[in-house]
């Protein structure tokens, strides 16, 4: 038989996709139905598929967290280089046009922010919005324009160290509040936020608290240095552990809610994205929050000529290579994914992890197209607008991730790599595959 | 740095120090419009409605009638659904025959509702709300600032009537109202190109008069009208005006939106009821549904009878004080009621 033969039949099998399917699986998923579906109909709730996505976006960001680690060892001159990023990227996204997109308006319909509500405070407001989608429970005990106090229970990225814990107080809360100031012409009170507790420090709640300076006057402090002290501690209304919520207590999953999260002023919507606002699932499923202060500090230190691209994403196929590689080391982290993705007994190939991927692409809500999924081949080709979502170093992460993972979970003989030719455009495309390789890493 | 050794042990602090009663600050504010004058930029939503069916059509948008008010005056009203569920509450101002303004809070969510009914109603709204800027000037001598302000002398301005006029010049609408519950009190309606002309003209005028600016959201939300039984939508949205209060002055002989269904609530009453409360102490922990959520339960002998809407501090009575949305066949005035751990009584929505 000749090459032609042996290239059209290795074709067709690269092309077949095994009766597990409909299909068009990851088409029409969430919001139409509240579930995401595993290669073999097992069902995974909405509720579960947030807390997944959710937790391990966190993991990624650890990981992340220990790059920038390497190229900075200070702490403080590592938060302070977070917060200078950070600064840039909220400046881009929320101040007034020109100089930013001034994403404050469609935030004020959204989160029925009022006219009237001047200066910096309703940073409080829409800063909960994204807690309450971003998986952290809580609420919000002080809301005035020269003090406000939000209180949360659960963080889904209390596992990344710290630095997250001093930037966030400065750049997503201090600095969008400052924005806000601006939104309402550059009246009303200032703020400085100071997060008294934080869960990743492993206190019992994260606890932010803005205070204007001219009313609660306290001596400067450095940019990086967020964690207080207060000038009015005894304002502070604390929740008792006993009475704290877990992730089950956020308002979009409680019965007393009618499943929605509502702000004081009126705005509600759901974890499918029903009513005036983006729903918590889109927004837990599209966050980049663990790794966006990372990658922000790491593409200007590239720009600044401090490193080069090239030694950032070796360092990142470094890490998590082997992190893929630790994942599913022990036989009961293969038992307990296998069992989770419905795998039937007698698979034990590419499909598996095949699976495992569809499923953080379905959770993610990133387009993908199976290309083939039979026990020699798995390829897919995943939109990569999605995938990215505006971060650097995704695929450098992600790919050796998956490579690693693909050793200790179906065994050594396989492997996962990109593929680059005729692959249509807005894609990347990954393969699954047995693999000889006399100089693999 | 901030060292470890310096973090607060909250869990043992167990203070919580009620954060109106003992801030000067919010007092001075506070007690400036109670006493004298107080003036701030309370901007608001704002829709204009016109067109040859405009009040026709906001008949049937709102619950009480629109096209009986007469040009210059405006009323307080709310928007229901179908199922007779309070969506706003606005005051509409009829400005000239076909044209009228809608205050509110919610203008895209309004504008949004409109689209749904508008039907074959010969009628035009647009949210413009970045064309005009409002300043409440509200107190007993407001009247008397507003007076040293303006070129036309409001002294026979009637209650919720809207009059053109000008300060120095700038052209101005002035409508006798407010959200404090002060029987004296007029908003200014201004370009946003003047706004700045405005305040300074405000704030030094009304150094005459002891005036104060208010800045603080709590007062010009909270604690201001709450003291005089005023509602906040995060009170009465989802609710039926029947149990909020707010049926009062209804047309039923006019079509509305939810007509219908409040009918039926009419005759069977209704479940609920919206009351205010006091605690017995100052310094508690409560969550009402105005700072988001769904608000802390309100319990009478361990059982749940409703939640917590609204909670703040009346500077009138010294107490803290908020509103309660109850079982009406569970929960009356005077009754003790529990809330996170705190006794209290329901009371009149009525503080001061």
């Amino acid at each position: 038989m000749n090459d032609k033969f042996w290239k059209e039949l290795l074709d067709i099998m690269s092309n077949t996709i095994d009766t597990r399917l409909p299909n068009d699986i990851g088409k029409g998923h969430l919001p139409d139905n509240p579930a995401i579906k595993t290669p073999w109909e097992k069902l995974i709730s909405l509720y579960d598929a947030m807390v997944f996505i959710a937790r391990h976006r966190a993991g990624v960001g650890a990981v992340f967290y220990e790059v920038l680690r390497h190229y900075i060892p200070d702490y403080a001159t590592r938060v302070t280089r977070c917060c200078d990023t950070a600064d840039e990227f909220y400046i881009k996204m929320f101040a007034p046009e020109p100089e930013g997109r001034n994403f404050c308006k469609p935030t004020a319909v959204t989160m029925d922010v009022f006219p009237f509500m001047r200066g910096c405070f309703p940073t409080a407001m829409s800063g909960d919005n994204g807690d309450e989608s971003l998986f952290m429970a809580g609420r919000v005990n002080d809301f005035g324009s020269f003090r406000f106090e939000k209180e949360l229970d659960t963080c889904p990225w209390d596992i990344l160290g710290t630095e997250i814990c001093h930037t966030s107080p400065w750049a997503g809360t201090e600095k969008l509040g400052d924005s806000w100031k601006r939104f309402s012409r550059d009246r009303g009170p200032e703020l400085r936020v100071t997060m008294v507790e934080a869960l990743g420090c492993g206190d019992p709640h994260c606890r932010m608290i803005g205070e204007n300076p001219d009313k609660f006057p306290m001596p400067p402090r450095e940019k990086w240095d967020n964690f207080g002290p207060l000038a009015a501690p005894e304002l502070v209304k604390y929740t008792p552990e006993e009475e704290k919520l877990d992730y089950r207590g956020l308002q979009m999953f409680r019965e007393d809610c009618e499943f929605k999260y509502r702000t004081g002023t009126c705005a509600e919507y759901n974890a499918a994205g029903e009513g005036g606002g983006r729903g918590g699932y889109d927004v837990s499923s599209g966050s980049n929050l663990g790794c966006d202060y990372v990658t922000f500090a790491l593409q200007d230190m590239i720009k600044k000529g401090e490193v080069t691209r090239e030694e950032v994403s070796a360092l990142f196929e470094l890490m998590f290579r082997g992190v893929g590689k630790m994942m599913f080391l022990d036989a009961y982290a293969v038992k307990g994914l296998r069992d989770w993705l419905g795998v039937p007994n007698d698979v034990n190939d590419g499909r598996v992890l095949g699976a495992y991927i569809e499923v953080y692409l379905q959770a993610r809500k990133n387009q993908y197209d199976i290309v083939a999924f039979n026990k020699d081949d798995v390829i897919y080709d995943i939109d990569i607008k999605r995938f990215e979502n505006g971060m650097a170093f995704m695929k450098d992460a992600y790919i050796p991730m998956w490579y690693g993972m693909s050793k200790t979970l179906i065994g050594s003989a396989w492997s996962l790599w990109e593929e680059t030719e005729d692959v249509p455009e807005g894609k990347f495309r990954i393969k699954i595959a047995k693999k000889v390789d006399k100089f693999c890493l | 740095m901030f060292k470890n050794e310096d973090a607060y042990r909250f869990d043992e602090m167990k203070i919580f120090k009620n954060v109106y009663k003992y801030d000067d600050w919010k007092r001075r504010e506070h007690e400036a419009v109670r006493n004298t004058v107080g003036w701030y930029y309370f901007t608001h939503h704002l829709v204009e409605v016109t067109g040859k069916d405009a009040a026709a059509f906001l008949d049937l948008i709102y619950l009480k009638p629109i096209s009986n008010l007469e040009v210059s005056r405006a009323r307080y009203t709310t928007m229901l659904n179908e199922q007779a569920q309070i969506l706003d509450d606005v005051v509409v101002f009829r400005l000239e025959e076909n044209k009228f303004w809608v205050s509110t809070l919610y203008a895209v969510k309004l504008t949004r509702w409109l689209d749904t009914h508008k039907g074959d109603y010969d009628v035009t709204y647009e949210i413009i709300t970045d064309q005009w800027d409002m300043y409440a000037v509200q107190g007993p001598k407001s009247k008397d600032l507003v007076n040293a302000l303006v070129e036309k002398n409001i002294d026979d301005q009637k209650f919720f009537q809207i009059l053109d006029n000008k300060i120095d010049d700038i052209p101005v609408k002035i409508n006798r109202g407010g959200f404090t519950g002060e029987k004296v009190g007029y908003e200014i309606y201004v370009s946003p190109a003047f706004c700045e002309t405005i305040e300074a003209k405000l704030a030094e005028t009304g150094k005459d008069f002891g005036a104060v600016e208010v800045q603080e959201f709590q007062i010009m939300a909270l604690s201001l009208p709450t003291e005089k039984g005023f509602y906040l939508m995060a009170d009465i949205q989802w609710a039926n005006p029947f149990e909020v209060g707010l049926a009062d002055g209804v047309d039923w002989n006019k079509d509305f939106i939810g007509k219908e269904a409040l009918l039926k609530i009419k005759e069977e009453g209704p479940k609920r009821t919206l009351l205010g409360f006091i605690t017995d102490e100052d310094d508690v922990h409560i969550h009402p549904k105005d700072r988001g959520g769904s608000g802390h339960p309100v319990l009478m002998g361990g059982e749940e009878v409703g939640r917590v809407t609204k909670f703040t501090y009346g500077y009138i009575s010294e107490r803290s004080i908020g509103f309660a949305l109850v079982d009406a066949d569970k929960a009356k005035i005077g009754d003790r009621i529990v809330i996170n751990g705190y006794s209290g009584t329901l009371t009149e929505r009525v503080f001061a």
